[in-house]
C-alpha cells in the first residue's frame, strides 16, 4: 500500500487517462426528472412567498387592531386625567371637613337615614334641591355627563366609571357630596351606574365614629375574585403542509387552556391540548433523517400525528363590551409527538417500498409553531364565560421524523371558569 | 453567454436552467457514473447536485470558473449517496484476485471509457468510493478516512482492494 501511494501504478494511470475521454450523451428523459423536481421546488417557493404574505396581512391586520385599540384607550385615559384633575386636591385630605362637626353630621345623618336608603324618594322629595344642583356646580359630574352622551359603547361607560371609581376619595371628603348628586349620577348615566351605585356604601351615625368620620364613603371595588381562570376547550383541525395538497379528514384539538391576568387587558395563557393531526406532505416536502428508502421519494406521504400541544403565550382584550369582549392571543405551541403513522404514495410501482412506518419516538419540538387567534368571548355567569376563538398555527420549523412543516386552522369553542 | 445563463438561473429561468445542466450533462455524468452502481442511479445523484446547483446558484461567484465549484457539488452529493447507501449495503465483493495484469497489456488495451466505467460499477461501494476520491479526485488518505468516516487503514486496504479487484476484471475482458 505504501508502494502504491508513492507510486502512482498502471491501473491509476489508466483510469486517470479513461476518465477523461468520456463521451456522454445528453438524454432529455433525465432533464424532464429533474424539471419535475424544480418544478415542485418552484411550487414551494411560490408557496412560502403566500405564506409569508398571509403572515404580514395577519400582522398588519394585527397591528392595526392594536393601534386603533391603543388610540382608543388613550382618550378614555385623558378623560379619566381630567375627571382627577377636576376634583378638587383639598378635598382629598385626611383633614375632616366642615360637615364633620357634631351638628353637621346629624344633619346629614337624618338626612342619609331618611332620604338615602331609597335614592328615588330623594328625587321624587327634592325636586328643590336637584333643580338648584346643576351641572355647572359639579364639573365632575359634567364631564360624566359628556362621557355618557358621547358613549361609543358601554365599553367606554364602564371604563371611565372603573377609573372614576378609583379616584383617591377619603371617606372624609365624601361628606361633601350631597345625597341628591348621587341621584343626579344616576341620571347622568343611567346604566352601569347602577350598578357602581350599589358600592356606595352609606353609614348610619353610629358608624360615622372614628377615622371614618362622614355620612357615606365609596368602597374601592375590590376584585374579589382569582385573576386565574381555567378551561375546557375543542377545535376541529385542519393541517396541511402547502396549499397544493389536497386537505385531508380533520383531525382534533382537546385539553385544557388556563390564563393569568396579568393587567386590565392582558393575561398570560397556557395550555395542554392532546391533538390529533392529519395532513398531506409531497415528496419534496418530506425530510426523514435517513435514506430510508433507498432513494425512491414518495410521491405524496399522509400522516397521522399525536400531538401533544403546549401553547404559551398573551392574550389582549380588543374590546370590552356589556357581556363580552373580543380579543386576540399570539403564542407558541411546542409539540411533544406521542405517534406518527405515515402511509407512503408512490408515482410508480415499486416491488418492496416502504409503504407504512409508525414511530413512537416522543420526539420534541419546542415553541415550533406560531399560534395567532382572534376570539369573542360571552359572559354566561359572573365567573364562567364561553369563547369561539378561530386559529391558525404557522410553523416555525418542521416536526416529527419527516420534518415536515405543516400550518393547522380551527376554531376553539371552550367553557371557562374563573377561579 | 455563460454568464446570461448563470443570470437565467438566478432568476430560476427554465430554458436557462436546462441549458445549464445540457452544457455539463456529460461532464457531470462522467463523475457520478463512477460513484454509482448503475446509470440510473448515477443520473438520481446528478439531478440531486444540479438541484443544489440551482438552488445555490447565488452563492457561486461569477469570476471563479463554474466547473470547480460543479464539481465539489458532484463530488459532495456523490459521497453523500455513499453514505445513505452504506448501511444498506448488500455488495457481494468480488474474489480478490492475486493475479498481477502486466503493465503491457493494459498499455495497449484499447478498452474503452464505457468498459472502464462498468467496471468500476462493479466494485463495492466502499472500494469504488475510495478509488475513486483517491485516483480521480486525488484525496489523500486522511482526507478519505474523514471524509468517509473510516479509519486510515481501511482506506489504504478497500483502495488495494479495488485495484485487485480492476485487475482481475482487466485481465477477464482482455482474455
Amino acid at each position: 500500500m505504501q508502494e502504491e501511494d508513492k507510486n502512482p501504478d498502471s491501473i491509476e494511470r489508466l483510469f486517470q487517462k479513461k476518465a477523461e475521454e468520456y463521451q456522454i450523451p445528453f438524454r432529455e428523459e433525465d432533464w424532464n426528472r429533474l424539471e419535475r423536481r424544480l418544478d415542485l421546488y418552484d411550487m414551494k417557493i411560490a408557496y412560502r412567498h403566500k405564506y409569508w404574505l398571509a403572515v404580514a396581512a395577519l400582522i398588519l391586520i394585527i397591528s392595526t387592531v392594536g393601534y386603533y385599540t391603543i388610540e382608543h384607550n388613550n382618550r378614555l385615559n385623558q378623560l379619566t386625567d381630567q375627571i382627577q384633575g377636576v376634583i378638587p386636591q383639598e378635598s382629598i385630605t385626611n383633614e375632616p371637613p366642615e360637615i364633620t362637626t357634631r351638628e353637621n353630621r346629624d344633619t346629614f345623618s337624618q338626612q342619609s337615614a331618611s332620604d338615602l336608603q331609597d335614592p328615588d324618594q330623594v328625587l321624587e322629595s327634592t325636586p328643590n334641591k336637584l333643580e338648584k344642583l346643576t351641572l355647572e356646580d359639579r364639573p365632575e359630574f359634567a364631564l360624566l355627563q359628556q362621557a355618557g352622551e358621547s358613549r361609543s359603547g358601554d365599553h367606554q361607560l364602564s371604563q371611565l366609571l372603573a377609573n372614576f371609581n378609583h379616584i383617591p376619595v377619603s371617606p372624609a371628603s365624601l361628606p361633601q357630596l350631597h345625597p341628591s348628586e348621587f341621584i343626579e349620577i344616576r341620571l347622568i348615566i343611567p346604566a352601569l351606574f347602577f350598578e357602581q351605585l350599589d358600592n356606595f356604601t352609606y353609614l348610619n351615625d353610629e358608624q360615622t365614629s372614628g377615622p371614618f368620620e362622614g355620612a357615606l364613603y365609596t368602597n374601592i371595588i375590590e376584585d374579589r375574585s382569582s385573576n386565574l381562570s381555567l378551561g375546557l376547550a375543542y377545535s376541529p383541525d385542519f393541517s396541511r403542509s402547502d396549499f397544493s395538497t389536497p386537505s385531508n379528514t380533520p383531525g382534533y384539538r382537546l385539553g385544557m387552556k388556563g390564563e393569568y391576568q396579568i393587567s386590565k387587558r392582558l393575561f398570560l395563557q397556557a395550555g395542554l391540548l392532546l391533538s390529533k393531526v392529519h395532513y398531506n406532505a409531497s415528496g419534496n416536502q418530506y425530510n426523514p433523517p435517513d435514506y430510508w428508502n433507498y432513494g425512491t421519494v414518495p410521491e405524496e406521504t399522509n400522516a397521522i400525528c399525536m400531538i401533544l400541544d403546549i401553547p404559551i403565550g398573551l392574550k389582549y382584550n380588543l374590546l370590552n363590551f356589556n357581556n363580552s369582549r373580543l380579543f386576540s392571543t399570539a403564542a407558541f405551541s411546542s409539540y411533544f409527538m406521542l405517534s406518527e403513522e405515515y402511509r407512503f404514495n408512490y408515482s410508480t410501482d415499486i416491488p418492496d417500498q416502504l409503504e407504512y412506518k409508525k414511530i413512537n419516538n416522543g420526539s420534541r419540538h419546542l415553541l415550533n409553531h406560531l399560534n395567532l387567534s382572534f376570539g369573542y368571548e360571552y359572559d354566561l355567569t359572573p365567573k364562567m364565560t364561553i369563547r369561539t376563538e378561530p386559529f391558525i398555527h404557522l410553523p416555525v420549523s418542521g416536526v416529527g421524523w419527516g420534518d415536515v412543516r405543516f400550518y393547522s386552522m380551527g376554531g376553539f369553542v371552550s367553557l371557562n371558569l374563573q377561579m | 453567454m455563460f454568464r446570461d445563463i448563470i443570470k437565467g438561473c438566478r432568476k430560476r429561468w427554465r430554458k436557462d436552467q436546462k441549458e445549464l445542466y445540457e452544457m455539463f450533462y456529460a461532464y457531470g455524468m462522467s463523475i457520478t457514473l463512477r460513484y454509482a452502481d448503475s446509470r440510473e442511479e448515477a443520473v438520481d445523484i446528478l439531478n440531486d447536485a444540479f438541484m443544489k446547483v440551482f438552488t445555490n446558484i447565488r452563492t457561486y461567484n461569477e469570476h471563479q470558473p463554474f466547473k470547480p465549484w460543479l464539481r465539489k457539488i458532484i463530488v459532495n452529493t456523490a459521497i453523500n449517496h455513499y453514505h445513505k447507501n452504506s448501511r444498506m449495503e448488500k455488495w457481494e465483493y468480488l474474489e480478490e484476485s492475486n493475479n498481477k495484469l502486466s503493465t503491457e497489456s493494459m498499455a495497449l488495451s484499447g478498452i474503452h471509457y464505457d468498459e472502464i466505467i462498468e467496471m468500476v460499477q462493479q466494485l463495492s461501494p466502499s472500494y469504488r468510493t475510495v478509488f475513486n476520491l483517491y485516483v480521480i479526485e486525488g484525496f489523500k488518505h486522511e482526507e478519505i478516512s474523514e471524509i468517509l468516516g473510516i479509519s486510515i487503514g481501511t482506506s489504504k486496504s478497500n483502495l488495494s482492494k479495488a485495484k485487485r479487484n480492476l485487475r482481475s476484471l482487466l485481465e477477464e475482458n482482455l482474455i
